[in-house]
């Protein structure tokens, strides 16, 4: 997996030219800055065939898989930071449908979500819980005619547009003391007792909304449940590592964003009687910047390469977000550095893949998190000293 | 023991400021943000308190106090949510330029607005094209009978909306040598010929009113010279060891600040498994490298404010602090970002505004990399 294949490089090539020819840089600043939505690029997206790539092509996806997927989401970053992130996170929680729905779900939801006809939001986290999801305290009731959900999700990424909900509840049938009876449930926003609150400003990706949902008594049919968490809570853990790769892909692309705005920057600005990319230290800069998005891009494929090869390796795909994104603030820190005093200011874009990076790093599970599930598999099981 | 002996005035002014502060600044700081502006009025109350130009001797308005008192109000500003308010900017760089290079009828003008607030400062350097490369600046100032005429654009002014004053770096375009052809002078706002231009729109420091400044055939007095004609750059050198010494002052104290609020966070705030964050071992680590480096920081610009004070060359020392510490500061921000976990994606946890506002430390005042030419020419290398 150390050269894309020729269908890969395709990919890579159309996708960029699409992004040149629709991201109007201008209109996203704008975007960004009201914390619009971009409606149309998405669409235009759907409509070329970049949304849900790795979905089956009788759902109207690619049938391909999480590489191209993840190199779609990095070339669309790469013209575009906000833009890119806020196209690829459009379906966010599909992929549990995709691996886990049932066919008349698959059938009625994923075509549209890929179409762009509908966007999704995954409604995982609470106030009080962490990224391994312990402490959920929204509850499923079963009744004779479906389920009804009560409690109160955190920041849920789009959840003031969304069309469905990917929400992951506690099960009260199961009183008989097992842990973790969790389960994922699709609801329809259209549903009633859902209440969202007011949108908060965030740092970056603002082309998203952050708002906290209050389900109450929230009907939806019997079929809508997605899937039950098992102990080891696999199907969660399958569901992150594909997050954690598009998140890492993203990242990925918003470094090399910065990473070219930066080239052609030093190449015409004058300091010194000199171009400034004359300069070593701008040229050890430089070098550094693109070993950082060297090495972003291998983990991520290679990360991405497990799912797709059926052996989904959590642990690298924690490695991948991990590292990449921080790679991605790093770069586009020093992007920043390299502008200068415009490298502050909004005009030149970089500063914007910046907060856009932080973000990423921040999103999904947390460092510290995924440096213990890393641990875990690499340090296994210890015996404990005898007292 | 404390390197910087505070005496009971000291003290008793800076619980004057701060509560000074929590009246007057902490709760308006959201709104300055999102108008994009500071209200003149507060400068005026500043003034009236006395937390302006605190070192400018009696006689011209001021107060006469030593230089911790500026330390003071650097201080207990960088925990106002704000950064808008630049103060020291105002008090320990612009109006340093008048004091020390203004004549006596020039000091007499201008030199009481500064101290009462009602003339606010700015100091114009940097244009398009000249950034760290200071001597390349194209604005000119040609001196024609008893006035001078200057013509050229300046950028990234801070204040540059509020200001009623400001000091400018212009070139006499007949002097070859670039190090002897920059000279200072003072441009009162309303001057024909002098326009400010738009505000910049920038990632942070959305409070402080930073814009372009156009001079198009502008005529001001020829007493409007600071100094000699043609002494500008060094003026500009001469000063600069107190202006890289209060960036650094004022990115410990900001670091500081920012890592009180976040161990109060990690604290008070509990994970999943029940337990508050401070409890995780990784947590606890970073907490304590974190305040390490801040401790390192207080104490290498604790003892270079005392060095400062007593008259002591320490350009080498003071361009090491400004670079250190502003990267310092945004190295806290990142790392206490991250024990926030998803927290700091939202505007109202104020550490994203912190991220926002400080990663301008390490360009503004001389840029790091310059920082680091400036002690590799002074050490030899």
């Amino acid at each position: 997996m150390f050269e894309l294949n020729k269908m890969q490089k395709e990919i890579r090539k159309s996708v960029r030219a699409f992004a040149k020819g629709e991201f109007e840089k201008e209109q996203c600043m704008e975007m960004d800055k009201s914390c619009k939505f971009p409606e149309s690029q998405k669409n235009k997206a759907a409509d070329t065939g970049y949304l849900g790539v790795h979905f089956p092509e009788e759902f109207n996806g690619g049938s391909l898989g999480v590489v191209e997927n993840a190199l779609i989401a990095e070339e669309l970053c790469i013209k575009d930071s906000t833009t890119g992130c806020a196209i690829m996170l459009s379906i966010m929680g599909s992929e549990f449908l995709l691996r886990y729905g049932s066919d008349s779900l698959k059938k009625r939801y994923l075509p549209e979500l890929s179409g762009g006809k509908i966007i999704s939001s995954e409604a995982f986290s609470e106030q009080t819980s962490d990224s391994e999801f312990l402490n959920i305290n929204t509850v499923a009731e079963k009744t004779d005619s479906g389920w009804v959900l009560n409690g109160k999700k955190a920041n849920v990424i789009n959840g003031d547009s969304s069309d469905i909900f990917f929400i992951l509840c506690k099960i009260e049938e199961n009183q008989d003391g097992r842990d973790n009876s969790l389960a994922v449930f699709l609801v329809d926003s259209s549903r009633s007792g859902i209440i969202v609150d007011e949108k908060k400003d965030s740092l970056g990706l603002r082309m998203l909304n952050w708002v906290d949902i209050t389900f109450n008594n929230v009907t939806i049919p019997l079929e809508n449940h997605i899937v039950s968490i098992g102990n080891d809570k696999k199907e969660l853990y399958l569901y992150r590592s594909e997050i954690l790769v598009q998140i890492a892909a993203m990242a990925t692309g918003i470094a090399k964003g910065a990473y070219e705005r930066s080239l052609s920057y030093i190449k015409l600005r004058e300091q010194f009687g000199k171009k400034i990319g004359e300069f070593q230290i701008t040229r050890h800069k430089i070098a550094e910047m693109a070993t950082q998005i060297e090495l972003a891009s291998l983990i991520t494929h290679k990360a991405a390469q497990t799912i797709d090869s059926g052996k989904p390796d959590y642990a690298i795909c924690a490695m991948a977000k991990n590292s990449a994104t921080r790679s991605a603030v790093k770069v586009t820190d020093e992007a920043i550095q390299l502008f200068g005093g415009y490298g502050f200011t909004s005009e030149y874009e970089v500063e914007r893949y910046y907060r856009d990076a932080k973000v990423l790093e921040l999103l999904g599970s947390s460092k510290s998190f995924l440096k213990d599930k890393i641990a875990d598999k690499e340090i296994g099981r210890i015996k404990k000293s005898k007292k | 023991m404390e390197i910087l002996e505070y005496t009971d005035e000291h003290k008793e002014f800076r619980n004057r400021l701060r509560e000074f502060a929590i009246k007057e600044i902490i709760p308006l700081a959201d709104e300055w943000e999102e108008n994009h502006l500071i209200p003149k009025e507060i400068w005026q109350k500043m003034g009236k308190a006395g937390f302006l130009c605190t070192n400018v001797p009696s006689e011209y308005g001021g107060h006469g106090l030593d230089f911790l008192y500026s330390v003071i109000i650097i201080e207990e500003l960088s925990r106002t949510n704000q950064s808008g308010l630049v103060v020291s900017l105002h008090s320990d760089i612009v109006v340093p330029y008048i004091t020390s290079y203004g004549s006596e009828e020039i000091k007499k003008k201008y030199i009481p607005g500064t101290v009462t607030g009602d003339t606010i400062t700015a100091v114009a350097m940097t244009e398009p094209d000249a950034g760290s490369d200071l001597v390349s600046m194209k604005t000119t100032a040609i001196h024609d009978g008893d006035s001078v005429v200057i013509n050229g654009s300046k950028t990234f002014i801070s204040n540059g909306i509020n200001c009623g004053l400001v000091v400018v770096a212009a070139c006499d375009p007949e002097e070859p040598d670039p190090y002897r052809s920059i000279s200072l002078y003072i441009v009162e706002e309303g001057t024909p010929g002098f326009e400010k231009g738009k505000k910049l729109d920038k990632m942070g420091m959305h409070s402080q009113d930073t814009s372009e400044l156009f001079f198009n055939n502008c005529k001001i007095p020829k007493e409007n010279l600071l100094g000699d004609k043609g002494g500008g750059f060094i003026m500009l050198m001469e000063k600069l060891q107190q202006e890289r010494l209060v960036c650094a002052i004022g990115a410990v104290a900001g670091a500081q600040y920012i890592l009180e609020n976040t161990i109060d966070y990690c604290k008070n705030t509990l994970s999943g498994s029940g337990k508050p964050l401070s409890k995780s071992q990784a947590t606890r680590f970073a907490i304590v490298e974190m305040s390490t480096e801040v401790k390192l920081g207080k104490t290498f610009v604790d003892k270079l404010i005392a060095e400062h004070m007593n008259g002591e060359n320490v350009v080498i020392e003071t361009s090491m602090s400004k670079y250190w510490t502003t990267e310092m500061i945004k190295r806290t921000v990142d790392r206490c970002l991250d024990l926030t976990e998803d927290y700091g994606i939202s505007e109202e946890c104020l550490l994203g505004r912190a991220m926002r506002d400080v990663r301008v430390h390490s360009i503004f005042a001389g840029t790091n990399e310059i920082m680091k030419e400036i002690c590799s020419k002074f050490m030899g290398l």
